[in-house]
C-alpha cells in the first residue's frame, strides 16, 4: 500500500465545526478526508510533529491554539505591506521599452487606433501571446490609456502572488512556514523592483505559482480537479510567456519521483482543460504561423555575452546578501533532508534556474518566476530552525531573525521604490509631443525596444539607435529583421547601415542620447558615454549636425539630451558646370538654412543661403581667372 | 499515530535517480537547443598562448601602452610590450580614425603567436599621435616593429599589434630607404622640413551636452607669407583632467587650410583638454585647449 492510501485511510474525519473556520484562500471545497489541517487540530500536530517530534509526545503546543482570525490578520498585513510596497509612486518613473510595446499593444487592443501605427499586436520575440496586455487592456477600458494602469495590473499580480504562496506552503508545509513564505516574498526586493514595471513576468509569476499550488493540493487531495486546473493555469502561462511549458516538465518531473500513477479519464480531461483554455493561442498560430515562426526563429538566435555568473550577481545586487542567505539555507536545507514536500518547490526551482542559466538569452527580469520557490524553501528552513523552550529566549530569537531581515532588506527596498534607470526618457518624449511636428521622426539608444516610449507617449515615429537582434517594426507596420550576421555576431545595421539612411531620407529629424542611472551615479568608472555602441550614437549626432534644443534634468543631473539634426548628409556634396560664361553650382548637405560661401583661388566670389533641405542653387559669371572654382567652406 | 503517517519520507535512491535523469535531460535539451539556435555560448577565437617578447634596445617599452589609443576599451592587452618582425603587405591611413593601418606577413617564428598561422597575417597600427615619430617602410620591405600585443574585441578577439610606436627596417633592406607616409596629399606641392603655423579655436566652455564646435587652420610659409595647408592630417582627443581620453575625431583640412570639427561635450561635469596632432609628411605640430563642461 502506498504512503498516500495510508494517510487517507487513517485520517480521522474533520470535525464539522473546525471545517467552518477553515481558511480556504481559494474559495475551493476541499474533500473532508485529505483536508489541509485546522490550526490545532490533530492534522497540525502532525505537522507539528514533522518539525519537532517531541512537540506531539509532550503536547506543547496543544495549549496553544491562535484563532484563525490571527491568522488571516497577519496574513493581511502581510499582503498590505507587500502591496503598498508594489504599488506606491508607481507613476514615479516613466516606461522603458519593453513596458511602453506592452502597454501600447494593450491600447491598440483597448480600442486606440492612433497607436496602431505603431504597435502590431503580435510579439517581435514571441516571448508571449498577448494574455497580459489583453488584461491591461480592460484596465484601459475602464479608466483610460495610463502608464500607470498597466503597472497597477502587474503590481496586482505581484500582490496576488503573495497569497498564493502562502496557500502553497500552508498546503505543503506548516501555518508558520505559510506566514513566513508569504512575508519574504512580500518584501522581495527583486519581486517589488520588478512588479512595479508594466512586464509579463509578474503576471507568469503568478500564473506559475497558481499551478503550482495545483500541483501542490492534487499532491495532498488527489481530487483530479485540481489537475484539471493546472492544465488550464499552464495553458494560460504559455500565454502569459512561452516559457510558461516550463511546467509540465515540472510536472512530469514530479510524476516521476512521486510515482503516482494517473488516471486516463484524469489525463484527458487535464488535457482538455489545457487545449481549451490555450485555444487562443492555437487559433493565432493558425492565422500567422508564418510570421510566429519566422519571429520564434529569428529571436531564439539572440544571445546574451554575459559570464556565467550573471544572475547570481543580479539576485545579489537587487536583494542583498540577507535575503540571497536564507534562499541559500532554504535549498540546501532541502537538499540535506530530502522531504517529499520540498519536491515540488525543488522542481520549480530546478525547472526555471536550470533553464535560463542555460539558455543563451539571458536579462534581468527572467528568474521572477523562481522568487516563490525560494521562497517556500527559506520559509521551510526557517520554520525548521530549534526553538528556545523559554518564552523570553523564543521572542529574543525571532526578533533578532526580524531585525536581521529587516537591515538586509531596506536598504535594497529603497533601491527597487526609487530606481529610476531610464528617468528622462518619458520626459522627453512629451516635449517632444508638444515642440516637434507631428510629423517628426526620432531616433534612440535602443536595445530594441526604447524607442517604443517616443511612440507610446508623443506618438511620433521612432527608430532605434543600437545591436540587437529583434525585429523592428517601422511606423505603418512594416517589420524589419535583423540582418543574419556571420558567427553569432549581433547585427550592426541598426548602428551603421539604417540610422545615416533614415536621416539622410529626412524620415529621422531629432536624436535622443539619454544616461542610466548606473552612469550618473558613478561618473568616474562609468562615463556618460562608454559602450561603442554609445560612442557611435555621440559620433552620428555630431557627423550630421546635432542641435542641442533641450535637455532633461532629474534632480538636476541631465538625464536626455534631444538633438535636431541640422544637416541630410555626413559632408556636402557639390557639382559645377560652365556655360555661356556662367558658372552654376549645385549642393547637398550643407547645414540647414546656413549661409554658404564660395571660395575661387581663395577668394570670395559668391554666397549662397541653404534652404531648409540643405540645398543650394546659385550661378554666377566665371571669375577673371579662366579656371573652374574648386573650393568651398 | 497521524504524526507517524503523515511525517513525510525522505526520498528514495530510485527517487534521486529519477530526478537525476530529468535534470540532465532538461539541461541537455536547453543546452543543444541554445546550441542548435546558432547562438551557443559565447565562442571568441581562443587567444593565443601567450605574446612575443620584447625585444630591448632600439625602441623604450611602454607602462600605459593603451595612453592615447582611441577607444580603448575595444582592446584586451596581452603585452604591453611586444616585438614582431615581418614583411609589410599593406600601409593605409584610414580617414575615419586617423590611425595608420599595416597589415604584416610575420615572420615563421611568430606564427604560433597567432590564431590563424595560415597566412601568417597580423594587423597592427600606428596610433594618430605616434604618426610623425614612425618611419613606416614600404610595402614589401621587411621591418621590426615594437608595440602592444592585444586582443581586439571588435574584430572577434583577432590578435594585433595596437598601437605599434616603434618601426626598424631590416637592417638588408636600410639601403632602399623608408618611405614617406602614404597619406593624402602627401604628394601635393608642399615645403618639406618648414614647421607648420596651426590654430585652433575651440569654446571654453560649454553646456552638458552642447556642440563643441572646433575650428583649426593650417598654414605655412612659402616665400615668405603664409598659406593654408591642405590635406592636413587632425586629429583630435579630449581628456578628462586626469588624463584619461574620452572622445576623438580625425579630420582633414579643406583646401583653405581650414577645418570644422563638431564634437558633442556629453560628458560629466569638469574640466577638460583638447589636444590636437596636426601632422603633413614631414612635419608635425601638438596643441592644446582647455574646455570646461558646465551642468546647465
Amino acid at each position: 500500500m502506498r504512503l498516500r492510501d495510508r494517510v487517507t485511510r487513517d485520517r480521522p474525519p474533520l470535525p464539522e465545526a473546525a471545517r467552518s473556520v477553515r481558511v480556504d484562500l481559494l474559495a475551493e471545497p476541499e474533500p473532508p478526508e485529505v483536508a489541509p489541517p485546522v490550526p490545532g487540530s490533530a492534522d497540525d500536530l502532525a505537522g507539528a510533529a514533522e518539525e519537532d517530534p517531541e512537540a506531539v509526545v509532550t503536547g506543547r503546543r496543544a495549549g496553544r491554539r491562535r484563532p484563525w482570525t490571527l491568522e488571516a490578520a497577519a496574513l493581511a498585513v502581510i499582503v498590505a505591506v507587500g502591496g503598498l510596497l508594489r504599488f506606491w509612486n508607481l507613476d514615479r518613473v516613466g516606461f522603458r521599452g519593453d513596458e511602453a510595446v506592452y502597454a501600447g499593444q494593450a491600447a491598440v487592443l483597448a480600442g486606440v487606433d492612433e497607436l496602431q501605427r505603431w504597435f502590431i499586436l503580435m510579439s517581435r520575440g514571441n516571448s508571449n501571446f498577448l494574455l497580459f496586455q489583453r488584461i491591461v487592456s480592460l484596465a484601459y477600458r475602464m479608466f483610460g490609456v495610463s502608464d500607470v494602469g498597466a503597472r497597477a495590473v502587474a503590481a496586482s499580480f505581484s500582490t496576488m502572488t503573495i497569497v498564493v504562496v502562502f496557500a502553497i506552503a500552508r498546503t505543503l508545509y506548516t501555518r508558520r512556514a505559510a506566514l513566513i513564505a508569504a512575508l519574504l516574498l512580500a518584501v522581495s526586493s527583486y519581486s517589488v523592483f520588478l512588479a512595479r514595471l508594466a512586464l509579463l513576468d509578474a503576471t507568469l509569476t503568478f500564473l506559475v505559482t497558481v499551478a503550482m499550488l495545483c500541483l501542490a493540493r492534487w499532491d495532498r487531495t488527489s481530487r483530479p480537479a485540481w489537475l484539471y486546473r493546472f492544465g488550464a493555469c499552464v495553458a494560460l502561462a504559455i500565454q502569459a510567456k512561452i516559457v510558461g511549458v516550463l511546467l509540465l516538465p515540472i510536472l512530469g518531473g514530479y510524476l516521476l519521483v512521486s510515482r503516482r500513477r494517473l488516471p486516463w479519464r484524469a489525463v484527458v480531461l487535464a488535457a482538455v482543460a489545457f487545449l481549451v483554455f490555450l485555444s487562443p493561442v492555437l487559433l493565432d498560430l493558425a492565422s500567422n504561423s508564418r510570421e510566429f515562426g519566422d519571429f520564434l526563429s529569428r529571436s531564439s538566435r539572440r544571445v546574451s555575452h554575459v559570464p556565467w555568473t550573471y544572475y547570481p550577481t543580479v539576485l545579489l545586487g537587487r536583494e542583498g546578501i540577507v535575503v540571497v542567505v536564507l534562499w541559500t539555507a532554504g535549498i540546501v536545507t532541502a537538499v540535506v533532508r530530502r522531504s517529499r514536500a520540498d519536491v515540488i518547490p525543488g522542481l520549480w526551482l530546478l525547472a526555471f534556474v536550470g533553464f535560463y542559466q542555460l539558455y543563451p538569452l539571458k536579462a534581468f527580469n527572467y528568474l521572477l518566476p523562481s522568487v516563490p520557490a525560494l521562497c517556500l524553501l527559506a520559509a521551510r528552513a526557517l520554520d525548521r530552525l530549534p526553538r528556545p523552550s523559554l518564552p523570553v529566549l523564543r521572542v529574543a530569537a525571532t526578533a533578532t531573525v526580524a531585525v536581521v531581515l529587516v537591515a538586509g532588506v531596506i536598504p535594497y527596498q529603497w533601491r527597487a521604490l526609487h530606481d529610476d534607470s531610464y528617468a528622462g526618457l518619458e520626459e522627453a518624449a512629451r516635449w517632444l509631443a508638444d515642440n516637434s511636428p507631428a510629423t517628426a521622426g526620432v531616433m534612440t539608444l535602443s536595445h530594441g525596444s526604447a524607442q517604443y516610449v517616443f511612440s507610446f507617449y508623443a506618438q511620433r515615429d521612432a527608430y532605434p539607435f543600437g545591436r540587437f537582434r529583434l525585429a523592428t517594426v517601422l511606423p505603418g507596420g512594416e517589420i524589419v529583421h535583423a540582418l543574419p550576421s556571420a558567427e553569432g555576431v549581433t547585427p550592426r545595421d541598426w548602428v551603421a547601415l539604417w540610422p545615416p539612411q533614415l536621416l539622410e531620407k529626412g524620415t529621422v529629424d531629432y536624436l535622443v542620447y539619454y544616461a542610466t542611472s548606473t552612469t550618473i551615479d558613478d561618473p568616474e568608472e562609468d562615463p556618460l558615454v562608454n559602450t561603442s555602441t554609445q560612442q557611435k550614437f555621440r559620433e552620428l549626432i555630431a557627423r550630421y549636425g546635432g542641435e542641442l534644443v533641450h535637455t532633461v534634468y532629474v534632480h538636476h543631473e541631465g538625464r536626455a539630451w534631444i538633438y535636431r539634426a541640422t544637416r541630410l548628409r555626413q559632408k556636402p556634396v557639390v557639382t559645377h558646370s560652365v556655360r555661356g560664361g556662367v558658372v552654376r553650382v549645385r549642393g547637398w548637405g550643407f547645414t540647414l538654412s546656413s549661409t554658404v560661401k564660395v571660395h575661387y583661388h581663395g577668394r570670395r566670389v559668391a554666397t549662397a543661403h541653404a534652404d531648409r533641405r540643405g540645398s543650394i542653387s546659385l550661378r554666377f559669371p566665371v571669375p577673371a581667372r579662366p579656371s573652374l572654382p574648386t573650393t568651398w567652406c | 499515530m497521524h504524526g507517524q503517517h503523515r511525517h513525510l519520507r525522505r526520498l528514495g535512491v530510485p527517487q534521486l535517480l529519477a530526478l537525476a535523469g530529468i535534470t540532465l535531460v532538461a539541461l541537455s535539451g536547453a543546452v543543444g537547443y541554445g546550441l542548435g539556435r546558432g547562438g551557443g555560448l559565447e565562442t571568441a577565437m581562443a587567444p593565443p598562448a601567450s605574446a612575443p617578447a620584447w625585444r630591448t634596445g632600439a625602441v623604450a617599452c611602454r607602462d600605459d601602452p593603451m595612453t592615447g589609443v582611441p577607444h580603448p576599451t575595444r582592446f584586451v592587452v596581452v603585452a604591453n610590450c611586444s616585438t614582431v618582425s615581418g614583411t609589410i603587405r599593406q600601409v593605409r591611413r584610414d580617414p575615419a580614425d586617423g590611425e595608420l593601418n599595416l597589415l604584416i606577413q610575420v615572420d615563421r617564428s611568430y606564427a604560433r603567436f597567432l590564431q590563424s598561422s595560415f597566412a601568417r597575417e597580423l594587423r597592427a597600427a600606428v596610433i594618430p599621435r605616434d604618426v610623425p615619430k614612425v618611419r613606416v617602410p614600404r610595402v614589401g620591405q621587411h621591418a621590426t616593429l615594437y608595440g602592444a600585443w592585444v586582443l581586439d574585441r571588435n574584430q572577434r578577439s583577432q590578435v594585433a599589434l595596437h598601437p605599434v610606436w616603434g618601426v626598424e627596417a631590416s637592417a638588408s633592406e636600410r639601403s632602399a630607404g623608408l618611405t614617406q607616409l602614404p597619406m593624402p596629399g602627401a604628394g601635393s606641392n608642399t615645403a618639406v622640413n618648414k614647421h607648420l603655423k596651426v590654430h585652433m579655436k575651440a569654446p571654453r566652455s560649454v553646456p552638458l551636452g552642447g556642440a563643441m564646435n572646433i575650428t583649426v587652420r593650417v598654414q605655412s610659409a612659402v616665400k615668405g607669407t603664409l598659406r593654408g595647408e591642405p590635406e592636413a592630417n587632425l586629429f583630435f582627443e579630449v581628456r578628462s583632467s586626469n588624463g584619461r581620453g574620452v572622445q576623438w575625431k580625425a579630420a582633414t583640412t579643406n583646401a583653405l587650410g581650414l577645418a570644422r570639427v563638431r564634437l558633442v561635450a556629453l560628458e560629466h561635469p569638469g574640466s577638460f583638454r583638447v589636444w590636437l596632432y596636426v601632422d603633413k609628411p614631414g612635419r608635425a605640430a601638438v596643441l592644446s585647449a582647455p574646455v570646461t563642461v558646465r551642468r546647465r
